[in-house]
């Protein structure tokens, strides 16, 4: 449907003029702005179908009333009984309940002291995890721990609960689900809560649908040529870096040269030496590093141990106190784009060095294992950490976009390395076990 | 030997220079490509030891305009390029010059300053 015939069908069915602020959610972008709020671009069709389904057959008078329910239909939170949502409007002396339980759906309305006691209780609190001690009061019809989040925008406010209905409390992960899945929801949320007319979600629902049987996956995933930029502008940075910093060097290893004469103290030699030393070093490392980014994604004949003591130093200021353990031989020679090995030997070396801090207070105790060999046809890289390891269900999660437990990156990092290896025919294997530690196999063709 | 220096790096200018000079050369130096080209305008040199990316002009630049003073076998014999951008580019520009060529940072300062007097 298009635009200005939904427009038009709108303007029959329910008199709202143009200039009704409801109209901005029904431009293509601001409902495919929605739906990308709602679904991650890589989220399977499995998943979103069923969800939009469960939106598109509720009944005209009820869709407040569903949605506690929808919100439990969510992937996120199959093992949650109970759910509420709590609506006030500004100025009103009752606010709505409603809450879903057991397979019934109820309506209830209380006085908006209750909702303002809630509501301070959940936003003051640090740990959005509450339970009966803390709000024992007549708005709240759940059962044992639940998590509470508050949302606000305009003239409503609205408390979600969630729960187990359980003994158990709920787990960090799930926490972080339902603050990542509300705010997603928010914008959809507030558009029902507002809406004036319960057709004009039938409407939404299937604009929703026609944009999601038009969309086309893209062919390149996006992260994959935001890569490719990157490493092509670190590319240019590094030369340009190389040739400023060169002349500069130069210059202090002909005036070294200089003051280096045959009558000088033993001292002064000493400096001399030294200076000279640390000049040639600094020559070497600028030269080193530019040949790690070079741009192009040519295979090359590489020597392992020297590509790895390269991305060491790199990785110096992350890993220097973890002790490492080293089983390569001196002479093995890979076949590999060198820009790409690199890149991923010191994604896993970091992850590593992550890892570790995050289960050992003395570091020292920690062990980085890198092992290279070559058996029959292929050549097996092998980066161990003995560090906090990966939960079971994020085992499989690890390798796609944007995933992440960490408070900062971009949760692109495994991505990357996993497409740069299956880019040279490789595979990229990941062994892991809690608080054991885990261990990325590299398998690459000779 | 006289010989001209026109490099814009001032440890290099200097440390070359003193180099030369302690073989026995009498040497001028200069940054600026434009007061490099009035010095070869004015005084023989046996040999002009030019930097390709200077502030003003390039070494190229430079060789063009020593055209007018220089006929083409001077310019081969004379000009020694140094450079860092070793480019294919650079590379057979100079060839057309058919002048020597240096890469900075030189591997060994001793060769490369043997090569200058040679």
């Amino acid at each position: 449907m298009r635009d200005n015939q939904l427009k038009t069908k709108l303007e029959q069915h329910f008199a709202m003029p143009p200039e009704h602020s409801s109209w901005q959610l029904y431009s293509y972008h601001s409902v495919k702005n929605i739906l990308n709020k709602i679904f991650d671009t890589n989220q399977k069709q499995e998943q979103i179908i069923p969800f939009l389904n469960t939106f598109k057959h509720l009944n005209n008078n009820n869709s407040l009333n569903s949605i506690p329910k929808i919100i439990l239909t969510h992937p996120y939170f199959k093992n949650y009984q109970s759910c509420q949502l709590l609506i006030h409007r500004r100025g009103e002396q009752k606010f709505t309940n409603f809450f879903f339980h057991d397979g019934t759906i109820a309506k209830v309305t209380n006085t908006v002291s209750i909702f303002n006691k809630i509501m301070s209780t959940v936003t003051k609190s640090k740990y959005k995890r509450f339970d009966q001690g803390q709000l024992d009061l007549p708005g709240i019809e759940i059962l044992g721990p639940f998590l509470a989040y508050y949302q606000t925008r305009e003239q409503y406010s609205v408390i979600t609960i969630i729960s187990r209905n359980g003994f158990l409390p709920p787990s960090k992960e799930e926490e972080e689900h339902f603050y990542q899945f509300l705010a997603q929801i928010e914008n959809y949320l507030f558009f029902l809560i507002t809406s004036h007319n319960n057709q004009q979600v039938n409407i939404l629902c299937e604009k929703i649908e026609q944009i999601l049987s038009q969309k086309e996956l893209p062919k390149n995933p996006n992260h994959q040529i935001y890569h490719q930029e990157r490493i092509n502008l670190l590319g240019d940075l590094l030369n340009t870096l190389k040739h400023e910093l060169m002349n500069p060097l130069f210059g202090l290893n002909m005036g070294i040269h200089l003051l280096d004469r045959p009558d000088l103290e033993e001292d002064t030699q000493l400096f001399i030496d030294e200076m000279l030393l640390s000049i040639n070093r600094s020559q070497n490392i600028i030269d080193n590093f530019s040949a790690l980014y070079d741009s192009t994604t040519s295979m090359t004949e590489i020597n392992f141990a020297n590509l790895l003591s390269e991305v060491l130093t790199l990785t110096k200021s992350e890993t220097k106190q973890i002790p490492k353990k080293i089983t390569v031989i001196p002479n093995l020679i890979i076949t590999a784009n060198k820009t790409s090995l690199s890149q991923i030997i010191f994604n896993l070396l970091i992850n590593a060095s992550h890892a570790i801090k995050e289960r050992f207070t003395d570091i020292s105790e920690g062990l980085i294992t890198i092992d290279a060999q070559k058996q029959d046809h292929v050549t097996i890289i092998k980066i161990s950490d003995n560090g906090i390891g990966i939960p079971p269900q994020n085992i499989s999660k690890i390798f796609t976009p944007f995933f992440t437990t960490k408070k900062r990156g971009t949760g692109l990092g495994l991505t990357i390395c996993k497409s740069l290896i299956e880019q040279q025919g490789g595979q990229l294997n990941l062994d892991s076990q809690i608080d054991h530690g885990s261990t990325f196999t590299i398998i690459l063709r000779n | 030997m006289n010989i001209l220096i026109i490099e814009d790096e001032p440890l290099i200018r200097r440390s070359l220079k003193k180099l030369l000079e302690k073989r026995g050369a009498q040497v001028d130096a200069e940054y600026l490509g434009q007061e490099a080209l009035k010095k070869i305008a004015q005084i023989e040199y046996d040999r002009i030891i030019c930097d390709l990316m200077l502030t003003d002009i390039t070494g190229f630049d430079i060789i063009e305009g020593s055209k007018a003073f220089l006929t083409p076998e001077d310019i081969a014999a004379k000009f020694i390029i140094i450079t860092a951008y070793s480019s294919n580019q650079v590379l057979e520009r100079a060839k057309k010059y058919n002048c020597r060529f240096l890469q900075k940072p030189f591997p060994n300062i001793n060769d490369a300053i043997d090569k200058m007097l040679e």
